[in-house]
């Protein structure tokens, strides 16, 4: 089988090939950059929405913020929606009908059940 | 209905937790049934029953009713997580072997008094008020009630058979919640994920709020469905009470655990160590089961009362409330959920922390037609 001489088109072929793997590091890298990005974005929108949470609940309604900052209130997640009264009251009355003691912890000092010993004496 | 009356002697006379297990263990039992029947009068008050209210008012617990409307006492989940680990079978040999000889010994007063109460809580033994009603000739024994119970509300069986290793012959009902688990577990999936997600400030949020709404709602229609015009409800006080004399039974080193001589440091722990005395094993699972029963009766019960709503799927998934509740809101069940999910999973064998089958992208694709 003859040997390609230097230049023929299977060179030609694997210069292309170099070139094409060099835009596809050159995507990956751009779309790393934009991931990373993102994930900064996300954790300054999620931290802006913890301190409009904040001045909501004790200075003053999102709506009075500085109008530098008004863009950034568009842009932050929505709180979570606060449950009726009605459900509140019944997860209260759950609460409340299921309340009962833990028996993991040493209980009354000296008659503890953890040391080992009786907490019930004969009468 | 044990636990709670205990943790209402607490609040009430603001005695120790332990000082309250020893009023009750060394109770006489017409105390514990009269108080029974004053808790079920309380759920399901009527101005004509003045004559039975008057009764239930004689009891020693009678100043530690819950108020009126109160369902204080544990879902049916908590039974059949205890009852699974047959801890019930097990005090039955127990009062066998100590009423018809001296195979274990003599008992001192106070395993005397926990016998008596035992025969009457969880054997149907006589008494002025039964406690045991929901149990007749017609549906014989007390655990066949329960196991026709847990098989209409849940779809499931006890693992095991009768305390000498039978099939049991329980009473089969023509309904039950075939798909009961299914559903949980995959609630307790979704929970999982949104647990892992509450502080996921940046990456990808696999939490699915409609979802756990969905299911949520659709396992509520499945719990209710069996328990229409209060269905059950008794049967299910019944059962707390049995199951919750039992946990109380093993909770601590109480008398018949120290005149056995099995202490231990769990409740686990005890039920297996007497289990092997008395030549009947517990569930290998009981630590899980005994760590799951609170948490999966509050679970259930919150389920049932309709609190999760659509866009108030946290819930089921938050340990405090969320930005903007006031400190006197009711807390967010996520710790209980929690704990449920890993219980559960310890139980059952089952990771429920991933997907069982992850979904296909590989699948063969339709081809057009030509």
């Amino acid at each position: 089988m003859a040997t390609q001489p230097p230049g023929g088109p299977k060179d030609d072929t694997r210069v292309q090939l170099m070139q094409m793997r060099s835009e596809i590091d050159r995507v990956v890298a751009t779309v790393n950059q934009l991931v990373t990005a993102q994930a900064v974005e996300n954790v300054l929108m999620n931290g802006f929405s913890d301190l409009t949470g904040e001045l909501h609940r004790h200075l003053k309604p999102l709506a009075d913020l500085p109008a530098q900052l008004q863009p950034l209130a568009a842009l932050a997640p929505p709180p979570r929606t606060q449950m009726e009264p009605a459900e509140k009251e019944r997860l209260a009355a759950v609460r409340r009908e299921l309340a009962r003691e833990s028996w993991v912890g040493p209980g009354t000092p000296g008659r503890s059940s953890d040391d080992g010993s009786p907490i019930y004496l004969s009468t | 209905m044990i636990q709670q009356l205990l943790k209402r002697i607490v609040d009430k006379d603001l005695v120790s937790r332990d000082d309250a297990a020893r009023m009750i263990l060394l109770a006489d039992p017409f105390d514990l049934l009269l108080h029974m029947e004053q808790v079920w009068s309380a759920a399901t008050s009527s101005p004509l029953d003045e004559a039975r209210r008057k009764l239930w008012a004689l009891g020693k617990f009678a100043p530690y009713a819950p108020d009126p409307g109160q369902r204080a006492w544990d879902h049916l989940g908590y039974s059949y997580a205890l009852e699974n680990t047959r801890a019930v079978q097990i005090l039955r040999r127990v009062v066998r072997a100590y009423r018809s000889g001296e195979s274990l010994g003599i008992a001192q007063p106070d395993t005397q008094r926990w016998l008596d109460i035992t025969e009457a809580l969880l054997f149907g033994s006589t008494n002025p008020v039964a406690a045991w009603l929901p149990a007749s000739e017609v549906r014989r024994s007390a655990e066949d009630v329960r196991r026709n119970a847990y098989d209409r509300v849940f779809g499931v069986q006890l693992a095991f058979g009768t305390d000498d290793n039978q099939p049991s012959t329980y009473e089969k009902s023509n309904v039950t919640n075939g798909n009961f688990v299914r559903l949980f577990e995959e609630l307790l999936y979704e929970v999982w994920q949104a647990i892992t997600n509450v502080k996921n400030q940046s990456g990808v949020n696999a939490t699915d709020d409609d979802r756990i709404y969905r299911l949520a709602q659709e396992l509520q229609f499945v719990l209710q469905s069996r328990r229409q015009q209060r269905t059950l409800d008794r049967e299910e006080l019944v059962a707390a009470t049995a199951l919750g004399w039992t946990e109380l039974s093993f909770n601590a080193n109480t008398p018949v655990i120290r005149d056995l001589g099995v202490t231990g440091t769990d409740e686990a722990a005890r039920c297996k160590a007497l289990g092997q005395k008395i030549g009947l094993s517990a569930h290998s699972k009981s630590e899980a089961l005994f760590g799951m029963c609170a948490d999966l009766s509050i679970f259930l019960r919150a389920i049932e009362a309709d609190v999760v709503k659509k866009g108030t799927a946290w819930v089921l998934y938050l340990e405090t409330q969320p930005p903007g509740s006031t400190s006197t809101e009711p807390k967010p069940i996520g710790l209980e959920s929690r704990r449920l999910i890993t219980e559960w999973a310890a139980a059952t064998g089952k990771d429920l922390k991933t997907r069982a089958k992850a979904v296909e992208i590989a699948r063969p694709q339709l081809v057009a037609v030509k």
